[in-house]
Protein backbone atom coordinates (compact mmCIF):
# COMPACT_ATOMS: atom_id res chain seq x y z
CA UNK A 1 0.00 0.00 0.00
CA UNK A 2 2.88 2.35 1.15
CA UNK A 3 4.63 1.57 -2.71
CA UNK A 4 1.58 2.59 -4.17
CA UNK A 5 0.91 5.79 -2.26
CA UNK A 6 4.68 6.39 -3.14
CA UNK A 7 4.30 5.34 -6.59
CA UNK A 8 1.06 7.79 -6.88
CA UNK A 9 2.86 10.77 -5.07
CA UNK A 10 5.83 10.23 -7.16
CA UNK A 11 4.12 10.19 -10.92
CA UNK A 12 2.23 13.72 -9.19
CA UNK A 13 5.45 15.28 -8.47
CA UNK A 14 6.84 14.16 -11.47
CA UNK A 15 4.26 15.25 -13.88
CA UNK A 16 3.73 18.57 -12.34
CA UNK A 17 7.47 19.38 -11.66
CA UNK A 18 9.05 18.03 -14.94
CA UNK A 19 11.83 19.67 -16.64
CA UNK A 20 11.15 21.02 -19.85
CA UNK A 21 13.69 20.92 -22.74
CA UNK A 22 13.30 23.37 -25.36
CA UNK A 23 14.68 21.85 -28.87
CA UNK A 24 16.16 22.68 -32.33
CA UNK A 25 17.27 20.19 -35.17
CA UNK A 26 21.37 19.34 -34.60
CA UNK A 27 22.51 21.59 -37.49
CA UNK A 28 20.80 24.71 -35.85
CA UNK A 29 23.82 26.71 -34.16
CA UNK A 30 21.52 29.24 -32.90
CA UNK A 31 21.62 30.12 -29.03
CA UNK A 32 18.73 31.27 -27.98
CA UNK A 33 17.53 32.93 -24.51
CA UNK A 34 14.36 32.25 -22.61
CA UNK A 35 13.19 35.90 -24.18
CA UNK A 36 14.06 34.81 -27.93
CA UNK A 37 12.18 31.79 -27.36
CA UNK A 38 9.60 33.92 -25.47
CA UNK A 39 9.32 36.00 -28.61
CA UNK A 40 8.85 33.38 -31.12
CA UNK A 41 6.34 31.50 -28.82
CA UNK A 42 4.32 34.83 -28.99
CA UNK A 43 4.22 35.07 -32.17
CA UNK A 44 6.57 38.28 -32.26
CA UNK A 45 9.70 36.74 -34.30
CA UNK A 46 9.63 34.43 -36.79
CA UNK A 47 12.87 33.95 -37.22
CA UNK A 48 15.87 32.41 -35.46
CA UNK A 49 18.44 35.13 -34.26
CA UNK A 50 20.46 34.19 -37.89
CA UNK A 51 17.96 34.97 -39.78
CA UNK A 52 16.48 31.62 -40.50
CA UNK A 53 12.79 31.14 -40.65
CA UNK A 54 11.21 28.87 -37.93
CA UNK A 55 8.52 26.52 -37.85
CA UNK A 56 6.68 26.58 -34.27
CA UNK A 57 5.97 23.32 -33.00
CA UNK A 58 3.44 23.62 -29.72
CA UNK A 59 1.78 20.51 -28.23
CA UNK A 60 -1.74 20.15 -27.64
CA UNK A 61 -3.42 22.20 -24.35
CA UNK A 62 -4.32 18.63 -22.00
CA UNK A 63 0.09 17.49 -22.21
CA UNK A 64 1.29 18.09 -19.43
CA UNK A 65 4.49 19.55 -21.08
CA UNK A 66 2.30 23.00 -22.50
CA UNK A 67 1.10 23.28 -18.70
CA UNK A 68 5.01 23.53 -17.59
CA UNK A 69 6.44 25.98 -20.66
CA UNK A 70 3.63 27.79 -20.53
CA UNK A 71 4.25 28.47 -16.69
CA UNK A 72 8.33 28.34 -16.71
CA UNK A 73 8.70 30.04 -20.04
CA UNK A 74 5.89 32.12 -20.97
CA UNK A 75 4.91 33.24 -17.86
CA UNK A 76 1.19 32.27 -18.57
CA UNK A 77 -1.66 30.22 -17.47
CA UNK A 78 -2.75 27.78 -20.94
CA UNK A 79 -6.12 30.51 -20.61
CA UNK A 80 -3.65 33.34 -21.13
CA UNK A 81 -1.59 31.73 -24.12
CA UNK A 82 -5.50 30.83 -26.11
CA UNK A 83 -6.69 34.40 -25.44
CA UNK A 84 -3.59 35.76 -26.72
CA UNK A 85 -3.62 33.88 -29.59
CA UNK A 86 -7.42 34.05 -30.35
CA UNK A 87 -6.73 38.18 -30.17
CA UNK A 88 -4.05 37.50 -33.44
CA UNK A 89 -5.95 34.75 -35.24
CA UNK A 90 -9.04 36.51 -35.26
CA UNK A 91 -7.58 39.50 -36.64
CA UNK A 92 -4.77 38.13 -39.30
CA UNK A 93 -2.05 39.07 -37.06
CA UNK A 94 -0.57 35.53 -36.28
CA UNK A 95 -0.73 31.88 -36.83
CA UNK A 96 -0.21 29.94 -33.47
CA UNK A 97 2.48 27.33 -33.03
CA UNK A 98 1.34 23.91 -34.62
CA UNK A 99 -0.04 21.80 -31.98
CA UNK A 100 1.24 18.21 -32.22
CA UNK A 101 0.34 15.12 -31.01
CA UNK A 102 3.17 14.45 -27.92
CA UNK A 103 6.80 14.91 -27.09
CA UNK A 104 7.63 11.66 -29.42
CA UNK A 105 5.75 13.62 -32.73
CA UNK A 106 7.89 17.28 -31.59
CA UNK A 107 11.03 15.30 -31.64
CA UNK A 108 10.07 12.95 -34.86
CA UNK A 109 9.56 16.76 -36.71
CA UNK A 110 12.81 18.10 -34.74
CA UNK A 111 14.87 15.74 -35.88
CA UNK A 112 13.57 15.97 -39.51
CA UNK A 113 13.43 19.81 -39.89
CA UNK A 114 16.23 22.10 -39.36
CA UNK A 115 13.82 25.22 -39.09
CA UNK A 116 11.70 23.66 -36.42
CA UNK A 117 12.00 23.82 -32.77
CA UNK A 118 10.04 22.47 -29.56
CA UNK A 119 9.51 22.14 -26.33
CA UNK A 120 9.08 18.52 -24.94
CA UNK A 121 9.49 16.96 -21.31
CA UNK A 122 13.62 16.81 -20.60
CA UNK A 123 13.24 13.06 -19.69
CA UNK A 124 12.24 12.15 -23.14
CA UNK A 125 14.98 14.15 -25.21
CA UNK A 126 16.98 11.87 -27.61
CA UNK A 127 20.36 12.11 -29.88
CA UNK A 128 18.53 13.60 -32.74
CA UNK A 129 17.65 16.30 -31.50
CA UNK A 130 19.72 19.50 -29.82
CA UNK A 131 18.47 21.06 -26.55
CA UNK A 132 18.86 25.10 -26.67
CA UNK A 133 17.79 25.49 -23.15
CA UNK A 134 16.02 23.40 -20.80
CA UNK A 135 13.65 24.84 -17.57
CA UNK B 1 -8.41 27.31 -32.82
CA UNK B 2 -8.43 23.53 -34.42
CA UNK B 3 -6.98 23.29 -37.55
CA UNK B 4 -8.48 20.82 -39.93
CA UNK B 5 -5.35 18.90 -41.59
CA UNK B 6 -2.62 20.56 -39.33
CA UNK B 7 -0.66 17.75 -39.28
CA UNK B 8 -0.57 16.90 -42.75
CA UNK B 9 0.25 20.89 -42.93
CA UNK B 10 3.15 20.23 -40.30
CA UNK B 11 4.58 18.04 -42.79
CA UNK B 12 4.34 19.58 -46.36
CA UNK B 13 6.07 22.52 -43.99
CA UNK B 14 8.85 19.64 -43.39
CA UNK B 15 9.04 18.19 -46.93
CA UNK B 16 8.90 21.68 -48.21
CA UNK B 17 11.99 22.90 -45.54
CA UNK B 18 13.63 19.30 -46.17
CA UNK B 19 13.60 19.44 -49.93
CA UNK B 20 14.38 22.91 -50.18
CA UNK B 21 11.08 24.22 -51.73
CA UNK B 22 9.40 27.46 -50.76
CA UNK B 23 6.07 26.57 -50.93
CA UNK B 24 3.84 23.87 -49.32
CA UNK B 25 2.27 21.70 -52.48
CA UNK B 26 -0.77 21.22 -51.33
CA UNK B 27 -3.73 23.42 -50.07
CA UNK B 28 -5.21 23.52 -46.90
CA UNK B 29 -8.14 24.57 -44.78
CA UNK B 30 -8.13 25.94 -40.87
CA UNK B 31 -11.36 26.79 -39.44
CA UNK B 32 -11.83 28.45 -36.14
CA UNK B 33 -14.87 30.09 -34.46
CA UNK B 34 -15.95 31.47 -31.32
CA UNK B 35 -18.97 32.70 -28.85
CA UNK B 36 -20.56 34.56 -26.40
CA UNK B 37 -23.69 33.91 -24.35
CA UNK B 38 -24.53 36.79 -22.56
CA UNK B 39 -27.49 37.72 -20.33
CA UNK B 40 -28.41 41.49 -18.26
CA UNK B 41 -30.40 43.81 -17.54
CA UNK B 42 -30.41 47.52 -16.60
CA UNK B 43 -31.08 47.38 -12.22
CA UNK B 44 -32.25 51.25 -12.06
CA UNK B 45 -31.77 54.31 -14.34
CA UNK B 46 -32.81 58.00 -14.67
CA UNK B 47 -34.99 57.80 -17.79
CA UNK B 48 -38.38 55.36 -17.60
CA UNK B 49 -40.33 53.87 -20.76
CA UNK B 50 -39.97 54.64 -23.92
CA UNK B 51 -37.59 56.68 -25.09
CA UNK B 52 -38.01 59.16 -27.96
CA UNK B 53 -35.77 56.98 -30.24
CA UNK B 54 -38.28 53.93 -29.51
CA UNK B 55 -36.54 52.26 -26.82
CA UNK B 56 -36.87 50.94 -23.82
CA UNK B 57 -35.45 52.69 -20.29
CA UNK B 58 -33.77 52.54 -18.36
CA UNK B 59 -31.80 51.69 -20.90
CA UNK B 60 -27.56 51.39 -20.98
CA UNK B 61 -25.70 51.00 -24.60
CA UNK B 62 -23.29 48.53 -24.03
CA UNK B 63 -21.62 48.84 -27.76
CA UNK B 64 -22.07 51.71 -30.16
CA UNK B 65 -21.03 50.07 -33.46
CA UNK B 66 -23.56 47.00 -33.25
CA UNK B 67 -26.31 48.98 -31.44
CA UNK B 68 -26.07 46.76 -28.59
CA UNK B 69 -28.65 48.26 -25.41
CA UNK B 70 -29.61 46.99 -22.45
CA UNK B 71 -33.31 46.98 -21.01
CA UNK B 72 -35.14 46.29 -18.12
CA UNK B 73 -35.51 43.08 -19.01
CA UNK B 74 -33.12 40.22 -18.78
CA UNK B 75 -31.99 39.92 -22.75
CA UNK B 76 -29.45 37.65 -24.37
CA UNK B 77 -29.37 40.13 -27.31
CA UNK B 78 -27.03 43.25 -27.21
CA UNK B 79 -23.50 41.07 -26.45
CA UNK B 80 -24.33 37.77 -27.36
CA UNK B 81 -22.48 36.73 -30.72
CA UNK B 82 -21.20 33.76 -32.89
CA UNK B 83 -17.93 34.05 -35.25
CA UNK B 84 -16.74 31.23 -37.67
CA UNK B 85 -13.51 32.36 -39.32
CA UNK B 86 -11.93 29.65 -42.73
CA UNK B 87 -8.29 30.32 -43.91
CA UNK B 88 -7.60 28.46 -47.00
CA UNK B 89 -3.30 28.87 -46.94
CA UNK B 90 -2.73 28.74 -50.67
CA UNK B 91 0.71 28.23 -49.91
CA UNK B 92 3.27 29.41 -46.95
CA UNK B 93 2.79 33.07 -47.99
CA UNK B 94 -0.45 33.44 -49.54
CA UNK B 95 -3.77 32.50 -47.63
CA UNK B 96 -7.28 33.74 -48.00
CA UNK B 97 -9.86 34.35 -44.59
CA UNK B 98 -13.18 35.14 -43.94
CA UNK B 99 -15.09 35.63 -40.57
CA UNK B 100 -18.97 36.16 -40.69
CA UNK B 101 -20.39 37.11 -37.44
CA UNK B 102 -24.10 36.42 -36.03
CA UNK B 103 -25.35 39.13 -33.48
CA UNK B 104 -28.16 38.76 -31.03
CA UNK B 105 -28.32 42.77 -31.21
CA UNK B 106 -29.07 42.36 -35.18
CA UNK B 107 -31.61 39.79 -34.51
CA UNK B 108 -28.92 36.36 -35.19
CA UNK B 109 -28.50 37.89 -38.80
CA UNK B 110 -25.57 36.98 -39.62
CA UNK B 111 -22.68 39.54 -41.08
CA UNK B 112 -19.66 39.28 -43.25
CA UNK B 113 -16.88 41.30 -41.07
CA UNK B 114 -14.11 40.07 -43.07
CA UNK B 115 -12.87 39.23 -45.86
CA UNK B 116 -8.69 39.31 -47.46
CA UNK B 117 -5.61 37.93 -48.86
CA UNK B 118 -2.89 37.81 -46.90
CA UNK B 119 0.85 37.57 -48.58
CA UNK B 120 3.72 37.40 -46.39
CA UNK B 121 6.30 39.85 -48.12
CA UNK B 122 9.25 37.87 -45.69
CA UNK B 123 9.14 37.11 -42.36
CA UNK B 124 8.77 40.70 -41.43
CA UNK B 125 6.75 42.20 -43.61
CA UNK B 126 2.32 41.28 -44.44
CA UNK B 127 0.09 42.84 -47.25
CA UNK B 128 -3.62 42.64 -46.72
CA UNK B 129 -6.27 43.18 -48.89
CA UNK B 130 -9.75 42.94 -48.66
CA UNK B 131 -12.44 43.82 -45.70
CA UNK B 132 -10.77 44.05 -42.31
CA UNK B 133 -11.26 46.18 -39.25
CA UNK B 134 -10.61 49.64 -38.58
CA UNK B 135 -8.30 49.81 -35.66
CA UNK B 136 -9.20 52.48 -34.31
CA UNK B 137 -8.90 50.91 -30.34
CA UNK B 138 -6.72 48.90 -28.79
CA UNK B 139 -9.23 46.71 -28.68
CA UNK B 140 -11.02 47.20 -32.12
CA UNK B 141 -9.97 44.41 -34.22
CA UNK B 142 -10.57 41.43 -31.37
CA UNK B 143 -13.92 43.60 -29.89
CA UNK B 144 -16.19 40.12 -31.39
CA UNK B 145 -13.91 37.95 -29.50
CA UNK B 146 -15.06 38.45 -25.89
CA UNK B 147 -12.85 35.39 -24.47
CA UNK B 148 -9.48 37.38 -25.39
CA UNK B 149 -10.27 40.30 -23.17
CA UNK B 150 -11.24 41.00 -19.57
CA UNK B 151 -13.92 43.08 -19.81
CA UNK B 152 -18.14 41.18 -20.97
CA UNK B 153 -18.18 44.58 -22.41
CA UNK B 154 -15.31 46.84 -23.63
CA UNK B 155 -16.05 50.57 -22.18
CA UNK B 156 -18.79 52.24 -24.28
CA UNK B 157 -17.39 55.54 -23.66
CA UNK B 158 -14.25 54.41 -25.90
CA UNK B 159 -15.69 52.17 -27.98
CA UNK B 160 -17.79 52.55 -30.37
CA UNK B 161 -17.52 54.85 -33.62
CA UNK B 162 -20.35 55.54 -36.56
CA UNK B 163 -17.49 52.77 -38.58
CA UNK B 164 -16.61 49.59 -37.53
CA UNK B 165 -14.97 47.59 -41.22
CA UNK B 166 -13.43 49.24 -44.16
CA UNK B 167 -12.60 47.35 -47.60
CA UNK B 168 -8.75 48.53 -48.69
CA UNK B 169 -5.15 47.68 -48.42
CA UNK B 170 -2.76 47.13 -45.22
CA UNK B 171 0.61 46.58 -45.43
CA UNK B 172 2.12 45.39 -41.24
CA UNK B 173 5.63 45.61 -40.87
CA UNK B 174 7.35 43.74 -37.40
CA UNK B 175 10.45 45.61 -36.00
CA UNK B 176 12.48 45.61 -33.25
CA UNK B 177 14.50 48.71 -31.87
CA UNK B 178 17.32 46.96 -29.07
CA UNK B 179 15.28 45.34 -26.39
CA UNK B 180 12.06 46.71 -27.60
CA UNK B 181 9.65 44.68 -30.26
CA UNK B 182 6.43 45.83 -32.31
CA UNK B 183 5.23 46.64 -35.08
CA UNK B 184 3.83 49.02 -37.53
CA UNK B 185 0.80 48.56 -39.60
CA UNK B 186 -0.25 51.04 -42.29
CA UNK B 187 -3.32 50.96 -43.89
CA UNK B 188 -5.59 52.82 -46.61
CA UNK B 189 -9.54 52.10 -47.65
CA UNK B 190 -13.14 53.05 -47.66
CA UNK B 191 -16.09 52.49 -46.19
CA UNK B 192 -20.10 52.67 -46.64
CA UNK B 193 -22.08 51.76 -43.96
CA UNK B 194 -25.83 51.93 -45.72
CA UNK B 195 -28.83 51.94 -43.47
CA UNK B 196 -26.32 52.46 -40.88
CA UNK B 197 -27.29 50.98 -37.33
CA UNK B 198 -25.02 53.05 -35.11
CA UNK B 199 -27.32 56.24 -36.08
CA UNK B 200 -30.18 54.49 -34.68
CA UNK B 201 -29.09 55.22 -31.11
CA UNK B 202 -29.69 58.98 -32.25
CA UNK B 203 -31.99 59.52 -34.93
CA UNK B 204 -34.48 56.23 -33.76
CA UNK B 205 -34.73 52.36 -34.36
CA UNK B 206 -37.07 53.24 -37.28
CA UNK B 207 -34.81 55.64 -39.09
CA UNK B 208 -32.50 54.93 -41.82
CA UNK B 209 -28.83 56.64 -41.95
CA UNK B 210 -25.71 56.07 -44.34
CA UNK B 211 -22.42 56.81 -43.36
CA UNK B 212 -19.23 56.91 -45.60
CA UNK B 213 -15.34 57.32 -44.69
CA UNK B 214 -13.79 57.64 -47.73
CA UNK B 215 -10.32 58.44 -48.23
CA UNK B 216 -9.80 56.21 -44.91
CA UNK B 217 -5.42 56.80 -44.53
CA UNK B 218 -3.41 55.82 -41.23
CA UNK B 219 -0.80 54.23 -39.20
CA UNK B 220 -0.91 52.57 -35.85
CA UNK B 221 2.04 51.52 -33.85
CA UNK B 222 2.81 49.02 -31.24
CA UNK B 223 6.15 49.04 -28.91
CA UNK B 224 6.84 46.52 -26.38
CA UNK B 225 8.80 45.66 -23.56
CA UNK B 226 8.72 42.89 -20.94
CA UNK B 227 5.46 43.60 -19.35
CA UNK B 228 4.86 47.42 -20.72
CA UNK B 229 3.13 47.66 -24.12
CA UNK B 230 2.48 51.06 -26.02
CA UNK B 231 0.47 51.86 -29.25
CA UNK B 232 -0.20 55.52 -31.28
CA UNK B 233 -2.69 55.81 -33.70
CA UNK B 234 -3.48 58.11 -36.08
CA UNK B 235 -6.35 58.20 -38.82
CA UNK B 236 -7.64 60.63 -41.35
CA UNK B 237 -10.90 60.36 -43.48
CA UNK B 238 -13.20 62.31 -45.51
CA UNK B 239 -16.99 62.04 -44.00
CA UNK B 240 -20.22 62.05 -45.44
CA UNK B 241 -23.67 61.37 -44.11
CA UNK B 242 -27.76 61.46 -44.98
CA UNK B 243 -30.76 60.64 -43.47
CA UNK B 244 -32.08 58.60 -45.98
CA UNK B 245 -36.03 58.26 -44.01
CA UNK B 246 -35.92 61.95 -44.06
CA UNK B 247 -34.93 62.13 -47.76
CA UNK B 248 -31.68 63.83 -47.00
CA UNK B 249 -28.83 63.82 -49.86
CA UNK B 250 -25.14 63.33 -49.04
CA UNK B 251 -23.85 66.02 -46.86
CA UNK B 252 -20.82 67.87 -48.34
CA UNK B 253 -17.64 65.62 -47.31
CA UNK B 254 -16.16 66.91 -44.18
CA UNK B 255 -12.48 65.74 -42.85
CA UNK B 256 -11.85 64.13 -39.24
CA UNK B 257 -8.78 63.66 -37.62
CA UNK B 258 -8.41 61.08 -34.97
CA UNK B 259 -5.48 60.05 -32.36
CA UNK B 260 -4.96 57.20 -29.97
CA UNK B 261 -2.95 55.95 -27.70
CA UNK B 262 -2.67 53.11 -25.56
CA UNK B 263 -0.26 51.91 -22.43
CA UNK B 264 -1.23 48.76 -21.28
CA UNK B 265 1.11 46.95 -17.84
CA UNK B 266 0.92 43.01 -17.66
CA UNK B 267 3.26 42.49 -14.74
CA UNK B 268 3.18 39.18 -12.40
CA UNK B 269 -0.49 39.90 -11.14
CA UNK B 270 -1.28 42.94 -12.72
CA UNK B 271 -3.11 44.46 -15.29
CA UNK B 272 -3.33 47.65 -16.32
CA UNK B 273 -4.89 49.03 -19.44
CA UNK B 274 -5.51 52.52 -20.47
CA UNK B 275 -6.45 53.96 -23.43
CA UNK B 276 -7.52 57.73 -24.86
CA UNK B 277 -8.91 58.45 -28.06
CA UNK B 278 -9.74 62.02 -29.52
CA UNK B 279 -10.86 63.19 -32.55
CA UNK B 280 -11.31 66.45 -34.71
CA UNK B 281 -14.90 67.28 -36.32
CA UNK B 282 -14.50 70.66 -36.32
CA UNK B 283 -15.64 71.23 -39.87
CA UNK B 284 -19.05 69.39 -38.36
CA UNK B 285 -19.67 70.12 -34.87
CA UNK B 286 -16.57 69.77 -33.42
CA UNK B 287 -14.13 67.55 -31.53
CA UNK B 288 -14.58 64.38 -28.68
CA UNK B 289 -12.20 63.32 -25.90
CA UNK B 290 -12.78 59.58 -24.47
CA UNK B 291 -10.26 57.75 -22.06
CA UNK B 292 -10.87 54.70 -20.09
CA UNK B 293 -8.25 53.16 -17.70
CA UNK B 294 -8.34 49.49 -16.03
CA UNK B 295 -6.71 47.71 -12.90
CA UNK B 296 -6.92 44.27 -12.67
CA UNK B 297 -4.97 41.63 -10.56
CA UNK B 298 -4.96 37.75 -11.47
CA UNK B 299 -5.80 35.52 -8.47
CA UNK B 300 -5.61 32.04 -10.54
CA UNK B 301 -8.16 31.65 -12.65
CA UNK B 302 -9.95 34.61 -11.15
CA UNK B 303 -8.99 38.17 -13.00
CA UNK B 304 -11.82 41.06 -10.56
CA UNK B 305 -10.74 44.09 -12.82
CA UNK B 306 -12.21 47.94 -12.36
CA UNK B 307 -12.68 50.37 -15.23
CA UNK B 308 -13.18 53.95 -15.08
CA UNK B 309 -14.14 55.67 -18.85
CA UNK B 310 -15.10 58.78 -19.68
CA UNK B 311 -16.67 60.42 -22.91
CA UNK B 312 -17.06 64.03 -24.16
CA UNK B 313 -18.37 65.72 -26.50
CA UNK B 314 -17.18 69.13 -27.35
CA UNK B 315 -19.26 71.02 -29.37
CA UNK B 316 -17.54 74.50 -30.97
CA UNK B 317 -19.68 77.39 -31.03
CA UNK B 318 -21.09 78.75 -34.66
CA UNK B 319 -20.54 74.81 -35.72
CA UNK B 320 -21.63 73.99 -39.48
CA UNK B 321 -24.20 71.58 -38.06
CA UNK B 322 -25.61 74.03 -35.77
CA UNK B 323 -25.52 72.16 -32.82
CA UNK B 324 -26.07 74.00 -29.24
CA UNK B 325 -23.56 72.79 -26.87
CA UNK B 326 -26.41 72.95 -23.59
CA UNK B 327 -28.97 70.66 -25.70
CA UNK B 328 -27.04 68.66 -27.52
CA UNK B 329 -23.52 67.72 -26.14
CA UNK B 330 -22.79 63.72 -25.00
CA UNK B 331 -20.69 63.53 -21.93
CA UNK B 332 -20.72 60.26 -19.99
CA UNK B 333 -18.68 58.42 -17.38
CA UNK B 334 -19.04 55.13 -16.23
CA UNK B 335 -17.39 52.69 -13.67
CA UNK B 336 -17.17 49.15 -14.19
CA UNK B 337 -16.77 46.41 -11.89
CA UNK B 338 -15.63 43.16 -13.54
CA UNK B 339 -14.96 39.52 -13.04
CA UNK B 340 -13.88 36.86 -15.24
CA UNK B 341 -13.01 33.40 -14.90
CA UNK B 342 -11.34 30.84 -16.36
CA UNK B 343 -13.33 27.88 -16.75
CA UNK B 344 -11.07 26.09 -18.89
CA UNK B 345 -8.38 26.77 -21.21
CA UNK B 346 -10.65 28.20 -24.07
CA UNK B 347 -14.01 29.18 -21.98
CA UNK B 348 -14.16 31.64 -19.89
CA UNK B 349 -17.24 32.97 -17.47
CA UNK B 350 -17.71 36.90 -16.82
CA UNK B 351 -20.01 39.35 -14.77
CA UNK B 352 -20.02 43.37 -15.24
CA UNK B 353 -21.63 45.51 -13.46
CA UNK B 354 -21.81 48.79 -15.02
CA UNK B 355 -22.82 52.32 -13.43
CA UNK B 356 -23.18 55.07 -15.94
CA UNK B 357 -23.55 58.44 -15.02
CA UNK B 358 -24.90 61.02 -17.24
CA UNK B 359 -23.73 64.46 -17.71
CA UNK B 360 -25.13 65.33 -21.54
CA UNK B 361 -26.89 68.26 -22.97
CA UNK B 362 -30.50 68.19 -22.93
CA UNK B 363 -31.73 65.58 -25.70
CA UNK B 364 -28.97 62.41 -24.64
CA UNK B 365 -30.17 62.91 -20.99
CA UNK B 366 -33.59 62.69 -21.33
CA UNK B 367 -33.49 59.91 -23.75
CA UNK B 368 -30.70 57.51 -22.05
CA UNK B 369 -29.36 58.95 -18.97
CA UNK B 370 -27.76 57.36 -15.44
CA UNK B 371 -28.05 53.35 -15.80
CA UNK B 372 -26.79 50.73 -13.81
CA UNK B 373 -26.29 47.70 -15.51
CA UNK B 374 -25.60 43.68 -14.53
CA UNK B 375 -24.54 41.03 -16.93
CA UNK B 376 -23.22 37.81 -17.11
CA UNK B 377 -21.56 35.95 -20.05
CA UNK B 378 -20.11 32.40 -21.07
CA UNK B 379 -17.08 32.87 -23.86
CA UNK B 380 -15.21 30.35 -25.95
CA UNK B 381 -12.93 29.85 -28.47
CA UNK B 382 -13.16 26.85 -30.81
Amino acid sequence: MQRVVLFIAGSFIGSVFADIAVVVHPSNAAALTQEQISQIYLGRSKSFPDGKSVIVLGQKDAAAATEEFNSKVLGRSNSQMKAHWSKLIFTGKGTPPQDVEGDKEVLELVSSNPNAIGYVDKASVTDNVKVVASY
Amino acid sequence: MNRVSMKLSVMALSMAAVSGQTMAQDWSFNGSGFLTIAAGRVLTGSVDGKNELGLDCPCMISDYGQTSVYDPDWSLKPDSKLGLQGTLLISDRLSLTGQVVSRGSQDAAVGLEWLYMSYSIDDNNTVQVGRKRIPLFYYSEQQDVSFSYPWLHLPPQTYGWEAVNYNGINWNHMLSLGSWDGNINVFYGNETRSDNEYLKLYSGLDSESDTRWNNIVGAEMVMRKDWFEGRLMYLRSENQGRVVSDGEDWSASAVQHILGASAVIDHQNWLVVSELFVSDRTETYGRDLAYSLSVGYRMGDWLPMLTYGKYEQRITSDNPDGYIAEADAEIHDMISFTTRYDLTSSMSLKVQLDKWMDHSGSWFKENYGDATTLSFGLDMVF
